[in-house]
């Protein structure tokens, strides 16, 4: 349905000699004047500049123009632009149409006389379908100021203080028992060998105390439902089995537990109680009981904990609670976990003791580690050599295929602790140093300078067989050196593996449930790799740090702060303009076989089983089509691009003026 | 139990490989069809000298076993049984391929099809029966027979499928089945002997032997245990007027027949070069 | 001779080497190679010249003929490329081009000598072919053959296929195959 009768102006745009160096604009401007309901053509030199802008404008304004074309770029460019344009004109934004001369066009086109027609002839389309647009209406929907961060790792610790800071309300869910993730396991931090407890422990305090922060420590996100600023969300609480109010943090539960398992924490490389705290400086520190290993649970006794705990704090009747939450944005900061080298068997991770992961190293490394810092082999001695070996599951099409950014640099500063505490001999190998970075290359120079060995090959094998007697109880590095091109055969007292970084497990659900897509490698994928770093296909989600890929702790930090700044943005609009081009269902038509919702990669659409029916949700759609494509039915419009304004379009552009005049009259008859 | 056999050509002149095959096969009850008329499958020689006849030798092994209606291929050498599965491989891809070596097959009447199973015994032995099924015939206590499980190159490589590359197990488990002790950590069971090259390049190999051997020596294993006839082969000679610490080198299926109460005369254990003597 | 670029095509294209462009030379095949240490080039810088054309330098390198099948570097390589397949490509090549014969083709020849007579194979009959070339390597092993003779281990008698006739056309048709590819 129509208002009034169409009433054209078509605007072709020079784009200085971008468009007008191959297409001839005056004849196409000419042309376009004499095509049906079109009141106005001119072409001017650059269509989206103010005086542009402002010439369509006045056009509306003078000669009552309903409708407007502008022949120029691509609509991504600049039909915000002009659709503002109209708008302020007093004419629905959504009477406009692009014809996109440039991209599609004067670009592509060799021959002048060919660019010509083909200016003309996707004006044509464009203006046989402005004549058929209709008058759309986009809602407005309020913003919930408050932010889920999923992750309390150094990214998502530094988005939740950046928005709490801001004034808003910051929930902070964190599966492990305390924040801090991966970086409160390391030792140093390269280049600058900072210690990472240091700076990071007091980020760990600020969130514990800050205001603004409601932390969830133990907890996992289990739904996730709404749109863009309206958000609820499911959080199962797991159980402590400790009151956290009660609870003074004394650790006299753990220091009594009598069942010892391997700590998660230094990975394996020590023992922790059933009730724990995963490490000194954990915030909260309030424990958890690990049912698996719990003696009461298992076998229904001991109790030594509650018994000696003189607050009273132990709660054995504690139960898992789905809390229910309501945010506008979601930050998605779930880092990584490092690769499980036991496939791996050449190099005999598991087999030999001398041979370590990196993560493991960090934590010998670490003063509230295994060995309080000191690095010796697992006999108590201090090793006179130690191996470094880089790429292990990384860049290898076997195991992960993309480089994992950080084993370069971390493998270096192992080599300068190793120097530095030991004095052994430290053989890198590597098959290219990777040191992209603020005063990488120097760290790189500066290990060179220590004496260390570099030695490019990718080692082929670790093994207890010795050759020479007195390496005996030495472990053999085999590896080609590549550039001195001979077969090294190394004795060395330790080894540490530089393992890759994979996305930590349960990436997967986490983006299922926001409506988001994963890589081929399982890492997240952003809105846009170049423009849209820290944003997704799905409005209002954002992502910061090592779920997107493997980053180091300044861009983690850099893109939590990113994130937070993103989602205050929203924030601060207050109210979001949902984009009126989104699908509609006819719900006469609609036989409820759900094949829409089944397409719809946004989950946007929902069925009601009462009505039989499906519905959109217009603040998730974001109008792709897939629904309207697939309905067997036909009972879904895309508003924006139905087939009156499609076909419209198509007979534009395939039929001569001649065609084209005498079917838009009768069909706007 | 049923299943094709293909001895390959050293079968039979390995030490004692043939008879314990056959005792432990009886007893277990795998009954073991020899294919008619079979030929070499051309191994690595064939795969560094030709491009067609390369498959062409396989193909026809494999073409006669279809003919006599076997559907599985069962192995005693490694480079048989990588050999026949590298042609199946290869010949399952490319149809060009497949089609010249049915021509060729076609002057004899065959056809290859390459609808077949290539295993290896012990591997038939280990994953195929109940670990009671061989347990039964247990009569001799190896409980303190220390045995270092040496599986070569081309059982595990390049597939890696039924087992690890590098550091494979399903024999440890069935030196374990029959109640002897796996050498737990026999670093050198995949290390290569140096296969054909011991012939013409023995200086060569011969410190890769020395190393399998060492590596079992050192670590107390009273024998290596190999699934191969030119594994076994060279990992015995090697030793053979070395002047190094020595070991003897046996069959699985003679290992198993130590267990089952055979003789090591009904094994034919005196052919090795390394003596062997069960002192447990 | 046959000029580089020509028979780098050859390898690239007949023989399907064009996948050695992946490689990034991180050297994991010659630390897997038992014999590296004793190769002209370890497979790596073999393969880097390869695909640079220095192709009758590759085909001159005792590298090749070196290989023993082992697999160790096909299953570690990072890029997936099938090394062993490419070493039986180049011996190939070489043998074309009339390289002068290594002791390992002369090996390789005395083993199919009597698989092509007889379709099955006996140790004897290979040692004694490659004997008769390398004298000095088959004195060196007759203490080892007599040891192997008093164990009854030396299978004297030739052996061969019953239906030697249908055997050989196979191998004859295979033969006109492999001319006319």
């Amino acid at each position: 349905m129509r208002e009034s009768k169409p009433k054209i102006g078509v605007y072709v745009c020079h784009c200085g000699t971008n468009i007008s160096g191959k297409v001839d604009v005056e004849a196409v401007s000419e042309y376009a004047s004499a095509l049906p309901h079109v009141a106005i053509a001119k072409n001017f030199k650059f269509m989206c500049s103010s005086p542009g802008q402002q010439l369509v404008i006045d056009d509306i304004r003078k000669n009552d123009l309903n409708r407007v074309v502008v022949a120029s770029c691509s609509p991504r460019m600049h039909e915000k632009t002009f659709r503002t344009a109209c708008q302020a004109a007093g004419i629905n934004p959504y009477y406009f149409q692009m014809a996109c001369i440039r991209e599609h066009d004067s670009w592509v086109t060799e021959d002048p006389e060919a660019a010509t027609q083909k200016a003309k002839d996707l004006v044509r389309g464009s203006v046989a379908r402005v004549a058929h647009h209709q008058q759309l209406t986009s809602r407005v929907v309020d913003i919930n100021p408050n932010v889920l961060v999923i992750g309390g790792g150094i990214s998502g610790m530094q988005a939740a203080l950046d928005i709490a800071d801001g004034g808003k309300k910051v929930y902070l869910v964190e599966r492990d028992p305390s924040i801090g993730g991966n970086m409160s396991k390391f030792d140093k931090t390269f280049p600058t060998l900072d210690c990472a407890a240091c700076i990071s422990t007091p980020k760990l305090v600020a969130v514990g105390q800050h205001e603004n922060i409601e932390m969830m420590t133990y907890s996992e996100v289990a739904d996730v439902s709404g749109f863009v600023g309206n958000f609820t969300v499911k959080i199962r609480k797991k159980p402590r089995y400790v009151d956290a109010d009660k609870c003074t943090g004394c650790g006299v539960c753990t220091e009594k537990c009598p069942s010892k398992v391997l700590s998660e924490f230094d990975h394996d490389l020590t023992k922790r109680k059933a009730i724990f705290t995963p490490f000194p400086q954990s915030v909260p520190n309030t424990p958890v009981i690990d049912t698996e290993n719990c003696l009461f649970f298992k076998k229904g006794k001991c109790r030594a904990c509650e018994k000696f705990c003189e607050a009273g704090a132990i709660d054995f009747e504690q139960k898992e609670e789905i809390v229910e939450i309501n945010v506008g944005s979601i930050i998605i900061a779930t880092g990584f976990e490092t690769f499980d080298p036991t496939p791996l068997t050449q190099y005999g991770f598991g087999r030999y003791p001398e041979v370590y992961t990196s993560i493991q190293f960090e934590r010998i490394n670490n003063a509230t580690g295994p060995t309080s810092g000191k690095i010796v082999t697992k006999d108590g001695k201090k090793p006179e050599s130690v191996a470094i070996i880089h790429c292990v599951g990384s860049r290898d099409q076997n195991y992960m295929k993309y480089c994992s950014r950080v084993c370069c640099m971390y493998s270096m500063k192992f080599a300068h602790l190793v120097r530095e505490k030991t004095g052994a001999e430290v053989y890198e190998f590597y098959i290219d140093i990777r040191s992209p970075g603020k005063g990488y290359e120097e760290f790189y120079n500066r290990l060179q300078e220590e004496g260390t060995h570099f030695i490019r090959g990718k080692v082929s094998q670790i093994t207890d067989m010795v050759d020479s007697p007195e390496d005996e109880g030495k472990l053999m590095v085999v590896a080609e050196d590549t550039l001195a091109r001979k077969v090294r055969r190394i004795p060395v007292d330790m080894v540490v593996l530089s393992v890759g970084l994979k996305p930590a497990a349960g990436i997967e659900d986490i983006a299922r449930m926001v409506g988001i897509s994963v890589d081929s490698d399982g890492w997240i994928n952003e809105l846009h790799p170049k423009l849209g770093p820290l944003a997704t296909p799905s409005d209002g989600i954002f992502i910061a740090g090592c779920c997107q890929g493997p980053k180091d702790i300044p861009d983690s930090v850099a893109q939590g702060q990113g994130a937070a700044g993103a989602a205050l943005s929203l924030i601060s609009r207050g109210k979001l303009e949902i984009e009126a081009a989104v699908s509609a269902i006819d719900p006469e038509r609609c036989m409820g076989c759900r094949q829409c919702e089944e397409v719809c990669v946004y989950g946007a659409i929902s069925y009601h089983p009462a009505l039989n029916i499906c519905e959109v949700n217009e603040a998730i759609c974001k109008g792709c089509g897939n629904c309207a494509a697939t309905c067997p039915n036909k009972a879904i419009d895309l508003k924006h691009f139905n087939n009156d304004e499609l076909l419209a379009e198509m007979e534009g552009l395939m039929f001569g003026p001649a065609d084209f005049h005498h079917g838009t009259d009768e069909q706007a008859a | 139990m049923k299943y094709g056999f293909f001895p390959g050509c050293s079968y039979k002149g390995a030490a004692g490989y043939k008879e314990s095959t056959e005792a432990v096969s009886r007893l277990l009850g795998i009954e073991l069809v020899e294919i008619q008329d079979w030929n070499c499958c051309g191994a690595t020689s064939y795969w560094s000298t030709q491009s067609i006849e390369a498959y062409v030798l396989p193909a026809r092994i494999m073409a006669l076993a279809e003919k006599q209606g076997l559907s599985e291929i069962v192995n005693v050498c490694n480079a048989c049984y990588s050999t026949l599965r590298k042609a199946q491989e290869k010949l399952a891809q490319d149809n060009d391929l497949n089609e010249k070596v049915n021509l060729a097959l076609a002057e004899e009447g065959l056809k290859y099809t390459g609808n077949l199973n290539i295993r290896h015994l012990m591997e038939v032995i280990v994953n195929d029966l109940n670990a009671d099924d061989i347990k039964k015939h247990i009569k001799k206590d190896l409980s303190g027979f220390v045995v270092a499980p040496y599986y070569g190159c081309q059982l595990n490589r390049p597939w890696a499928d039924i087992d690890d590359a590098h550091y494979p197990v399903l024999m440890d488990r069935l030196i374990e089945m029959v109640g002897a002790k796996p050498l737990k950590n026999y670093s050198a069971k995949t290390e290569c002997c140096g296969a054909a090259h011991m012939v013409a390049h023995k200086d060569l190999c011969m410190p890769l032997n020395n190393r399998i051997v060492k590596d079992a020596v050192s670590k107390s294993a009273q024998t290596i245990c190999t699934l191969c006839p030119l594994c076994q082969f060279n990992v015995d000679a090697s030793q053979y007027k070395s002047g190094l610490p020595m070991v003897p080198v046996i069959f699985f299926t003679q290992m198993m027949g130590l267990a089952f109460g055979l003789s090591e005369k009904d094994l034919k254990l005196q052919k090795l070069l390394t003596p062997f003597k069960l002192a447990v | 001779m046959m000029t580089d670029s020509v028979l780098r095509d050859r390898f690239f294209k007949k023989y399907h080497g064009q996948e050695i462009e992946n490689c990034i030379q991180c050297g994991m095949c010659s630390g897997s190679c038992p014999l590296a240490p004793h190769m002209d080039f370890g497979p790596r810088q073999l393969f880097a010249m390869a695909r640079e054309g220095d192709m009758n330098e590759v085909l001159h390198a005792n590298t090749i003929w070196l290989c023993v099948s082992c697999y160790n570097c096909v299953v570690k390589c990072p890029r997936g490329i099938s090394i062993t397949d490419h070493m039986y490509s180049l011996k190939k090549m070489a043998t074309e081009v009339g390289i002068k014969p290594p002791k390992m083709l002369h090996l390789y020849r005395s083993f199919n000598a009597p698989v092509e007579k007889n379709g099955r194979l006996t140790d004897v009959m290979a040692m004694a072919g490659y004997g008769l070339r390398h004298p000095g390597a088959a004195m060196a092993n007759v203490p080892l053959g007599l040891k192997m003779l008093s164990r009854k281990r030396l299978e004297l008698k030739p052996a061969s296929v019953k239906n030697i006739d249908g055997f050989q056309r196979v191998l004859k048709k295979a033969k006109e195959l492999e001319r006319v590819s």
